[in-house]
């Protein structure tokens, strides 16, 4: 953050759609590795990775967003998310493309009223020269609230 | 100066006085003519008084300044013990205890009640005896080696008289004093500049002099050296018939006092000819300017001052743990022998590699191996501390019931040197006091109905500890009337936990475990004691949380019994790693019983749930491959491969595909977000780094 109202964000691809996650609450990218999977838990949490000793569950947000599985490749990454100290959350995404900084003027919050349930996951979206992208909201992603399906 | 830095150690400290007074009190009811349980108690009271003065806790220290004078009377054989004295001190106690506990969440004192209780007690010691003043000087010789706390209290009383002293006054007893042919002396007294309690320094020289004299005035106030709002000296007025030079050994026996300055003093001439005039005509500024305005003023100042000193040292209070010199010093040896071992590893390293090398490189891998074992344990032990420290306030608490509830009992504890770990130690008062209070409440009958059935008169509460393997087991039993299993049955229904067709197929063992559930109370009437329905599933879910649980049995008529089973550490483990499918799992060994290798062909079905006979006893099959759905892998071979775990005295087979064998574990936790079933209790990251799961065998069962 430079300034107040200029936010960093590191965007991602995910299927066709680009989605931008505030730099920081980043703790760090990774590559693909092993997965263990847990078993008994939330379908879109596919398992735990070892990050240097500690053990950080992982979750697809492709399946979170109801998106067809991972397919996982070279270009395949795990986002460490930390929006509160010791609580870490690995994503999975496709691709990480760049970092971009927005200032406010060019965020458009979501459209109110919207029944979808994945307006949770979003705090805005973007406008970048590239196209849009979809701003996460980290918060509602990573918690887990079931009945906002119900 | 601030004295928050000192707060953990006053915490501390007060704990244990309270604990030494609760216990000696109970001895004191049963033995009122026990003079070694009076001197203890009242050396714990005045210790506390002590460090209540130092950290600026009136209320407390006011409290506890009554309690000691009753002591005081006591000891004297001036006031004699009853029961209703007993119940009053104890409040008194209860009362300090609240004051500590808004202590440690807010560094202040409090509001706190037990506002009666100081003029109550002062009542009680002034009705008993005409003359409590006289005890006071008796009692600092008593306390050689409370520096501080003796220090202090003698402080207080006399600050009591000093606050009631005018200057006028002063200036009379310095005449009447130098009428009757004492002298008169000024004195300054330097202390050591490192030195860390000040005032307690401060107050062994005040000590030390009013055995032999009278101290008239302070500079600066008494109160300031109290509270340590002092440089390194401080001056006196002092009115004794010793020599000069016996008086200022006296102040120089006392440890970290640099230097003391000793000198006559005449109040007629104000003016001072004698050594170390300065000193003196000093005193006698401030003595005129302290006695008129200042003496108000600055207190009240000084009162916000300190408050706010204590609101800002608010999350100051850190946990600590007491630790036996001799732990540490272990610890200190394991980690002396990892460098040699490390620095064996180095210069294994830098000579040349060959064949030769590899025997004695794996000789260095073992001697690490058991190095870390040993590192680990004494970290372990470090953590430990005996279950004492839990077990040591019920005996108060069971006193308080009988009374309550009107009936006899007693408390039979053994095992309090059995060992926990200290976030356990923490966490397992509550769940004992509860099944505590429900053998008291529910489990004892009344003294008549117990007379009725032929019992002893008073019912009898065990409370036992004892090491189990890696478990550390804790028994609440009572020799009351046992759980009326009929009547819990009913309630259950009342209370739809189960239908009455359920509970006609409940053994007597699943319906007792019906009392862990929410909700569930069997108390005809709910009294203060126990019986809000909030009872035993608190308990349960507490002890599950510790990673542990607890079980249930009863005998009609001949009482019940509450066994818990807590794990010995917590953060490592030693597992048996077993393979499931591809997946690696861990399971802890404490619960392991056997390993077997079985053929298909004994599987047999009872119920259509599969089970095996193992040396005459049924023991049903659970297959982890299903239960964690882990992808199936197609096995060829006639035999396979069967945990036998035990929770209590249940027993279940778990089939695993491969065994890997035993390994010492570090737990880490999965995360927060994961929303885990029970079944897999956390994590652990292999020597490759890949993670292997920890099976919650209790949760299987």
């Amino acid at each position: 953050m430079k300034e107040d109202n200029k936010r960093q964000y590191i965007v991602v691809n995910l299927g066709v759609e680009q989605y931008g996650i505030d730099i920081q609450y980043v703790d760090n990218i990774v590559r693909m590795q092993r997965i263990t999977r847990v078993p008994l838990v939330q379908p879109y949490f596919v398992g735990v990775i070892n990050i240097r000793g500690e053990i950080i569950p992982v979750m697809s947000l492709r399946i979170k967003f109801g998106l067809e599985p991972d397919k996982y490749t070279g270009t395949t990454r795990i986002l460490i998310i930390k929006i509160e100290p010791q609580a870490a959350i690995g994503i999975i995404v496709d691709e990480v493309k760049n970092v971009v900084v927005l200032d406010d003027e060019n965020i458009e919050k979501p459209l109110s009223g919207s029944n979808d349930e994945k307006s949770i996951y979003l705090s805005g979206v973007g406008k970048l020269e590239e196209g849009l992208v979809s701003l996460l909201n980290l918060q509602g992603v990573i918690v887990d609230k079931e009945n906002v399906t119900a | 100066m601030d004295v928050s830095q000192y707060l953990e150690i006053f915490i501390e400290e007060t704990k244990e006085h309270l604990q030494t007074l609760n216990e000696q009190l109970l001895v004191l009811e049963k033995e009122p003519e026990n003079t070694n349980t009076i001197n203890e108690i009242f050396r714990a009271a005045h210790s506390l008084k002590g460090m209540a003065g130092t950290m600026g806790y009136k209320k407390m220290q006011r409290l506890t300044h009554e309690m000691e004078n009753v002591f005081s009377e006591i000891r004297n054989e001036k006031v004699r013990v009853n029961a209703e004295l007993i119940d009053i001190l104890f409040r008194g106690l209860d009362a300090i205890s609240n004051f500590l506990d808004n202590i440690i969440a807010t560094a202040d004192e409090g509001d706190g009640d037990g506002e009666d209780l100081p003029n109550l007690l002062s009542k009680y010691s002034n009705e008993n005896s005409k003359d409590n003043v006289p005890a006071a000087p008796v009692k600092s010789k008593e306390n050689h080696g409370m520096a501080a706390a003796a220090a202090v209290a003698a402080e207080t009383t006399k600050e009591k008289f000093k606050m009631m002293k005018i200057a006028d006054h002063e200036k009379k007893a310095i005449i009447k004093a130098a009428d009757e042919g004492k002298k008169i002396y000024g004195i300054t007294v330097y202390i050591r500049e490192s030195c860390i309690l000040k005032s307690a320094r401060a107050f062994l020289v005040f000590k030390a002099l009013e055995e032999h004299g009278d101290v008239i005035k302070a500079n600066p106030e008494v109160q300031d050296i109290e509270d340590e709002h002092f440089d390194f000296d401080f001056s006196i007025l002092y009115i004794s018939e010793e020599e000069q030079s016996r008086i200022k050994n006296l102040i120089m026996n006392i440890s970290e006092i640099d230097d003391v300055a000793v000198g006559s003093f005449e109040i007629d001439g104000m003016e001072d000819s004698e050594k170390d005039a300065e000193e003196e005509k000093e005193i006698v500024k401030e003595t005129a300017a302290k006695t008129t305005a200042v003496k108000t003023a600055p207190a009240a100042g000084k009162k916000g001052q300190a408050t706010a000193a204590a609101s800002a040292a608010k999350p100051i209070v850190n946990r600590s743990v007491r630790i036996d010199i001799e732990k540490l010093d272990n610890l200190m040896n394991s980690v002396s022998e990892l460098i040699i071992a490390k620095n064996g590893l180095v210069s294994l390293s830098t000579t040349d590699s060959g064949i030769a090398n590899q025997g004695s490189f794996n000789e260095q891998i073992e001697y690490l191996e058991r190095i870390t074992t040993e590192l680990h344990q004494s970290v372990m032990k470090v953590r430990m501390v005996p279950i004492e420290t839990v077990f040591n306030k019920f005996p108060r608490m069971i006193r308080d019931l009988s009374k309550k509830l009107g009936k006899d009992m007693e408390l039979i504890m053994s095992g309090e040197d059995t060992e926990l770990d200290r976030t356990v130690v923490d966490e397992i008062g509550d769940p004992l006091q509860h099944l505590l209070r429900n053998s008291a409440d529910h489990g004892l009958e009344k003294n008549s109905v117990r007379i009725a059935a032929g019992k002893p008169e008073i019912g009898s509460i065990y409370l036992n500890a004892f090491q189990e393997g890696n478990n550390v087991v804790i028994e609440v039993k009572d020799d009351g009337a046992g759980i009326d299993v009929e009547k819990i049955k009913k309630k259950a229904i009342e209370k739809n936990l189960v239908t009455d067709e359920q509970a006609e197929t409940l053994t007597d063992k699943e319906i007792i475990d019906l009392m862990f559930r929410p909700g569930f109370s069997t108390a005809d009437v709910v009294s203060d004691v126990s019986g809000r329905g909030v009872g035993l599933d608190v308990v349960k879910t507490k002890i599950e949380a510790l990673g542990g649980d607890v079980e249930a049995k009863t005998t009609q008529g001949q009482g019940s019994s509450f066994t818990i089973r807590l794990p010995l550490t917590l953060a490592i483990i030693q597992a048996l790693m077993v393979e499931l499918g591809t997946e690696k799992y861990a399971i802890p060994l404490g619960s392991i019983q056997t390993i077997e290798d079985v053929p298909f062909k004994d599987i047999k079905y009872v119920q259509t749930k599969p089970v095996i006979s193992l040396r005459g006893t049924v023991i049903p099959l659970i297959s982890l491959d299903d239960i964690l759905q882990v992808p199936k892998e197609d096995t060829k071979s006639e035999t396979f491969t069967v945990v036998i775990v035990r929770k209590g005295d249940k027993q279940a087979g778990l089939i695993v595909d491969n065994l890997i064998g035993q390994l010492e574990i570090v737990i880490k936790s999965i995360g927060k977000y994961i929303n885990n079933s029970k079944l897999i209790s956390g994590a652990t990251i292999l020597g490759d780094g890949e993670i292997a799961l920890i099976l919650d065998v209790n949760a299987l069962l």
